[in-house]
């Protein structure tokens, strides 16, 4: 009787030891792996941060050799003698008004995408390198003519200068590239030469027009762009090839007089939920007075349509004026306009950090609060 | 608005404080965060009062009860580790009604560990790690002696500047210049730089532009080359972190010695590029980035085998 309980003890032991070892648990069914967080790039920032698969490159030893880097895909060609024969090139290069360093070949490559199959030299690291000269010289024109604008703004007008929709843009619509469409059998009824294909853009399409009217989007590969990706790239390899041809000077001429002489609306970026209530904390922050509103003029109070302009003050300083049919939209008018004063501050004759004459810049503090 | 005296210009804050009676526990929440910039405790209570008398919940006393401060003394002090502060003591005369009225108050902050409801002590977030935030000799030591090490002081900055570079966006709920537009600058100048380098490097490549050799661009070894890897690696190699102001990951300042996270470390140096060729513009920005970022510290990060570098 003495050794009963004991025996069942040492089952329960066991049964306990069974059960911890093996799981049968289907809550790793349940779990599902949690998804990759989505980050928001810009297309600039994208177009920057290319990585090219080590299939498609032949590293040397020592990493470091940038030289002897090659692209195991390049077998082909376009030779300075043929491309002179396409007249869309020579037109191209006539209406950039390239120098004569600028060869007629490197555009050819300008305006070949890295496609599936394809042994000619492509655009596709051209594009990056295009890109980060791009960037670097929005960013600092940027940064030097509205030292205050916050990043979130900064990278904003940064995208729509040279972002992926504006330089498609600027490639189509300004510059006249054209996209190498149509089948092989009409370009061969239209008796065009072979050639002529390497003076239009070509790439892997993400989306084809099937017949009128129907686009198709399931066509993607590892090589397919959007349109808008493709034309930009060629752009960014323009770019590249005018650092190629004639150094870093005339590339800072040819992006100020193709790319920052855009007309971008940066003030109507600005958007203020609660633009009194920043304003105050803004004038806290830089120890002024707080912000009075003082009716400067007003007509037909009374009638159906009246106009009030005030002004937005601190102190004796006039930061701001503003009008609307209330005193109420007045009121707020004119704290944006105050608010739109300060963040869109300019220096005058801001010097950029690379130009010759170069003065220190002015630095910001920073948004100073949230 | 601490400064505003008493009675207060505004009628309808001085009705509310002596006479008004409140109807919801929302609207005398909405009182007393206008009221608490005016000083007499007293005044509000007799509000409390007030509103108390109505049949209304006690869920507010803590707040308004002058008492709880020397309630909440007593429990901070039997919690282990815990500092007090007594701070802004102050005496008050004021003219209420026309009779004289002094009002005292005290305010209890907490130091240490946190404890609910109780005020922080302001002079928290502007530590970190026993280092006071300012414009000192002292906080910019360790940045001024690295760049006057460079090339005979080429590359020195205002003070200010300096303590720019040094502030994360983090430190003091980014209430002091923070360097996150300088290292958002200074970033897109090493990318460049970096692309640079690469394609300048002498190539016999066939298919070359002009000796330029862009085949390299977007690989492994290149793309280190603007990592915030990179960045930190080469703040923490030259000590540039020895005074760095960021928020601490934990409210208790315990922090561990390697815990340095590279995209805070990273705007270190980004900043100070940034700053660089903000002050004595690219040129000379990029010649710090070519000798100083691409040099040793570069050679450090890299993988050492090829296979590595090739399957990472």
């Amino acid at each position: 009787m003495n050794h009963r309980p004991r025996i069942l003890f040492g089952i329960r032991i066991s049964t306990m030891r069974f059960l911890r070892h093996v799981s049968i648990s289907p809550l790793s069914n349940l779990v599902s792996q949690s998804k990759p967080k989505p980050v928001h790039k810009f297309s600039y920032e994208k177009a920057n941060n290319v990585r090219m698969n080590s299939g498609d490159l032949e590293t040397p030893d020592l990493t470091t050799n940038f030289g002897d880097y090659k692209r195991i895909s390049y077998k082909l060609k376009v030779s300075e003698d043929e491309a002179q024969k396409i007249p869309a090139i020579l037109a191209l290069h006539a209406r950039l008004n390239l120098s004569p360093n600028f060869k007629k070949s490197t555009l050819v490559r300008a305006l070949t995408s890295k496609m599936k199959n394809n042994e000619y030299v492509d655009n596709h690291q051209m594009a990056l390198f295009g890109s980060s000269m791009l960037s670097y010289y929005t960013t600092e024109y940027l940064i030097t003519t509205y030292p205050r604008l916050p990043i979130g703004i900064l990278k904003t007008a940064t995208d729509s200068y040279v972002g992926d929709y504006s330089l498609h843009d600027v490639a189509k619509n300004v510059w006249g590239i054209e996209e190498d469409s149509g089948t092989n059998l009409e370009k061969y009824l239209s008796k065009e030469p072979k050639l002529f294909r390497f003076g239009k853009l070509r790439y892997d399409r993400q989306a084809q027009e099937v017949e009128a009217g129907i686009t198709k989007y399931s066509i993607s590969s590892e090589t397919s762009l959007s349109a808008a990706t493709a034309y930009a790239n060629s752009v960014r390899a323009i770019v590249a090839g005018v650092f190629a041809a004639d150094g870093e000077r005339a590339t800072k001429d040819f992006i100020y007089k193709h790319i920052l002489s855009r007309n971008v609306d940066i003030p109507s970026m600005l958007g203020f939920e609660e633009p009194g209530k920043l304003l105050a904390k803004l004038l806290k922050t830089k120890n002024m007075e707080p912000p009075t509103i003082r009716l400067i003029s007003e007509t037909g109070r009374q009638s159906s349509s009246p106009t009030f302009i005030v002004g937005c003050f601190s102190g004796d300083n006039l930061l701001g004026e503003g009008q609307g049919t209330s005193l109420k939209e007045a009121r707020i008018r004119s704290c944006v306009s105050a608010l739109k004063a300060f963040y869109l501050y300019k220096p005058l004759e801001p010097r950029v950090p690379s130009d010759e004459g170069f003065k220190p810049l002015f630095v910001d503090e920073g948004e100073l609060f949230y | 608005m601490r400064s505003r005296p008493w009675p207060p210009h505004d009628p309808e804050v001085f009705n509310a404080l002596s006479t008004k009676i409140f109807r919801s526990a929302l609207e005398l929440d909405k009182w007393w965060w206008k009221a608490q910039y005016y000083e007499p405790l007293s005044e509000l209570k007799k509000v409390y009062i007030n509103w108390e008398n109505q049949g209304n919940s006690t869920l507010h006393r803590r707040k308004l009860d002058g008492t709880h401060h020397t309630r909440m003394t007593k429990a901070m002090h039997s919690i282990s580790g815990s500092l007090l502060r007594l701070g802004a003591r102050n005496q008050r005369q004021l003219c209420v009604n026309g009779a004289q009225v002094t009002a005292k108050r005290g305010v209890v902050f907490a130091k240490g560990p946190r404890v609910r409801g109780a005020i922080r002590d302001p002079e928290d977030i502007f530590t970190v790690k026993g280092i006071r935030y300012g414009l000192t000799e002292e906080n910019l030591k360790p940045l001024k002696t690295f760049l006057q090490s460079k090339l005979q002081g080429k590359y020195e900055l205002p003070d200010k500047l300096l303590l720019q570079i040094i502030t994360h966006k983090s430190f003091a709920h980014g209430t002091q210049p923070y360097n996150a537009r300088l290292s958002y600058f200074g970033r897109e100048l090493i990318q460049l730089s970096a692309a640079k380098y690469a394609i300048t490097r002498s190539t016999n490549n066939e298919y070359a532009i002009n000796n330029l050799n862009f085949d390299s661009l977007g690989s492994y070894t290149q793309g280190l080359m603007k990592t915030d890897r990179l960045l930190k690696e080469y703040a923490v190699a030259n000590n540039l972190d020895a005074v760095f102001f960021r928020r601490l990951a934990l409210p208790s300042g315990r922090e561990d010695e390697n815990y340095k996270p590279k995209a805070i470390w990273s705007t270190l140096t980004a900043s100070l590029v940034g700053a660089i060729a903000s002050q004595h513009g690219k040129k000379a920005a990029e010649e710090f980035i070519e000798k100083e970022l691409f040099g040793d510290v570069f050679k450090q990060i890299l993988p050492a085998t090829k296979a590595a570098s090739e399957s990472a």
